[in-house]
This record gives C-alpha cells, sequence and structure tokens, in this order.
C-alpha cells in the first residue's frame, strides 16, 4: 500500500519526537540531533512508495540509527574532542521551573554517561529505556537474532548501571 | 522441579532474569527460582534494588521534542514542495528526457552541419530551409514523443540505451525510407 500525503504527514507526527529523541541520546548533540531527524524524515517521503505505512515506525528508526552511526564515524575521523552541544535548558519561569531543571539537569548527566559506552551499548539501551520498544523491533532495527539482542541489552544494561554508579547519578 | 531450578540457578542466570523480569513476565518456574535465589544473595538483592532505581530514574529523564523549526523544515522539503520524487522517480523523469535532449541534439547537428545555402538565396531556397526548419523542430517533438516509450522498468534495470536503439527515430539523410507521416504532415 503505497503511503499518502495525509498518511505521511500523521506518521511524522506521531513519530518525530521519537526520531529526534533517538538521535539526540545517540549523538548528544542537539544541532546533528535535529539534522539527523530531518534526513531520517525526509527519506520517508522519498521512499513512501516503497515503505508500508505500518512499517514505517521501524524504518525510521533505521534509518535514524544508521544516519547517527554514520555520524559518529564522521566524528571519530574528525576529533575527539568531546561533543557538548546540548539540548536547549528549559525555561527557569513558572512554578515547575525548579523540577524541570532538575529533570534537565538528569538528562545531561545520564547523556555523558551514555557517550562513554559504545554506539551498540547506547543503541540497544536507548531503544528499551527511553523509546520502550519491544525485542522483535529492537531486534529488526539492529539486525540483531533475539538471544543476541537480549545478551547485548543485558550486558548494556550492566555497565551503564555501573558507570552511572561511578558518575554518582543514580538516585 | 521449582527447588531444581532454584538450586541450579546461580548468580549471573539470576541477575539474566532480574533483567528480563524488566523487560516483561517471567514464567512461574523462573520466578519462583529467582525468588529461591535471592532469599539466599545478599549480593543479588542489592543488585536488583539498583538495577530497579536505575530504572526508576530512566524514567524521569524528559523527552527532547523535535523543534517547531525542523519540523517546519521537514513539511517545507516534502509537502509543501509539491510531491518532491523520490531518487527512482528522478531517475524515471530525467532519464527520458536526458535521453530526448541527446537525441534532439544529433539531429539538430546533422541538419545544421549540412551545407548552408548562401545569404543572397532566392525565394525558393529560402522557402525549403525554412520548410527544412520545420521539418527538424517536428522530428524533434517526435523524439521527445518517442523517448517517452522508455518504461520505469527500463530506467531501473539499466536498459535505457537498448530501448533507444529500438525506436526508429525519422531523420531525413540518415535513414533510407524517411518517415512518410512527418513528410504528409509537411507537404501542402
Amino acid at each position: 500500500m503505497a503511503m499518502d500525503q495525509d498518511t505521511f504527514v500523521r506518521l511524522v507526527t506521531e513519530q518525530k519526537d521519537r526520531v529526534h529523541n533517538y538521535a539526540l541520546w545517540m549523538l548528544h548533540d542537539r544541532d546533528d540531533a535535529c539534522e539527523i531527524a530531518q534526513e531520517s524524515l525526509m527519506r520517508l517521503w522519498q521512499h513512501r512508495t516503497r515503505v508500508h505505512p505500518a512499517a514505517a515506525g521501524s524504518w525510521l528508526l533505521r534509518t535514524t540509527h544508521n544516519l547517527c552511526l554514520d555520524r559518529l564515524r564522521r566524528r571519530q575521523g574528525r576529533s575527539n574532542s568531546p561533543v557538548a552541544n546540548l539540548a536547549a535548558r528549559p525555561a527557569e519561569d513558572g512554578p515547575d521551573a525548579g523540577q524541570a531543571a532538575e529533570r534537565h539537569e538528569l538528562r545531561e548527566q545520564v547523556g555523558r554517561v551514555l557517550q562513554t559506552l559504545s554506539s551498540r551499548d547506547r543503541a540497544v539501551l536507548v531503544m528499551r529505556e527511553f523509546e520502550g520498544m519491544s525485542y522483535d523491533e529492537m531486534a529488526d532495527v539492529l539486525g540483531l537474532r533475539l538471544s543476541a539482542l537480549k545478551v547485548a541489552l543485558h550486558r548494556a544494561r550492566d555497565r551503564f548501571r555501573e558507570r552511572l554508579i561511578r558518575a554518582g547519578v543514580t538516585p | 522441579m521449582t527447588q531444581d531450578y532454584a538450586a541450579a540457578l546461580v548468580c549471573h542466570q539470576a541477575r539474566s532474569l532480574m533483567q528480563e523480569a524488566l523487560d516483561g513476565p517471567l514464567s512461574p518456574a523462573e520466578r519462583r527460582g529467582l525468588e529461591a535465589h535471592l532469599v539466599g544473595c545478599e549480593s543479588c538483592r542489592s543488585y536488583g534494588r539498583e538495577l530497579s532505581k536505575l530504572r526508576a530514574a530512566l524514567w524521569e529523564v524528559p523527552a527532547a521534542p523535535l523543534p517547531r523549526q525542523a519540523l517546519e523544515q521537514v513539511w517545507d522539503k516534502t509537502i509543501r514542495r509539491g510531491g518532491a520524487p523520490g531518487w527512482h522517480r528522478q531517475l524515471i523523469t530525467w532519464k527520458p528526457i536526458a535521453a530526448a535532449a541527446v537525441i534532439v541534439l544529433v539531429v539538430l547537428w546533422h541538419q545544421l552541419s549540412a551545407p548552408v545555402a548562401p545569404p543572397a538565396a532566392s525565394p525558393a531556397e529560402l522557402e525549403r530551409l525554412a520548410a527544412d526548419t520545420r521539418l527538424v523542430l517536428q522530428i524533434a517533438c517526435e523524439a521527445v514523443s518517442l523517448a517517452q516509450r522508455i518504461t520505469a522498468q527500463d530506467v531501473l534495470q539499466d536498459r535505457v540505451n537498448a530501448t533507444l536503439k529500438g525506436i526508429p527515430i525519422p531523420v531525413p539523410g540518415l535513414h533510407p525510407t524517411p518517415n512518410k507521416e512527418i513528410r504528409r504532415g509537411l507537404d501542402p
């Protein structure tokens, strides 16, 4: 079934934040994440005759994942300097300003710890812990067998847990 | 059976089950085995507490929505562009046009390279030149029309050249029998 314009608009509206969030966790850079998310969504439009709407969510995340890996590889070739262009801080005004700032700080801390992991560890953690993806969907996006995915996820969680504790992030 | 399972459970198996429990329910046997192991293993109980706290902390992390301006740019480059074609559509669109353009250039080159009458031509010669020019233009239009026979399948399977060779282009001087239909259209 070809994807018409209305379906495309609906899918983008549903998936845009997920795609952006994933790219931001993977790249830890606001501009890069924005660019990658846009690129993924535009590629969906370009490939709309081949992507079934029911599979568009996984297709988008797989595209985003691959674009993120490309970007990380290019970064490695370019420089080893840590990336610090993070998401904008929330507004400081309002009754929930303190809580919002705390949550923003938590996000930054978690993001920094994530950056110390391999891209594979980061991908499985973000997909599972932040995007709430099922094992099947993750295995599809990452091209892994289910058993291999479970092992990868367990090991990534252990490494992440250890590093969060070391960084003093765990509440 | 459960007792056997619990007895066989070592720490790394118990921790693996605790991780799986984060993502979905365990089977009754696995759950009983894990509970039996935890009763006697403080290290794994501590691991389980950390795991739960980690999950709770991660759920607190706010999502980062795509900025509105970035979304507007996506609309600009997709639906607002009026149906930007995919790469395969682009191929289908520009390859036949490029092929037609090549045909037109060949025809024009052939006509222009032919000896041209001197400027001081007679009215009859001028009339003949005008007729030839009309003919060239008509042939060019015909070439464009014929190039449209190239199907998307030809483009995708890289068969454009083969298909072009199979299309007869009526060019006076290049073909022994000019296309009579075109001639008929030109003749008064």
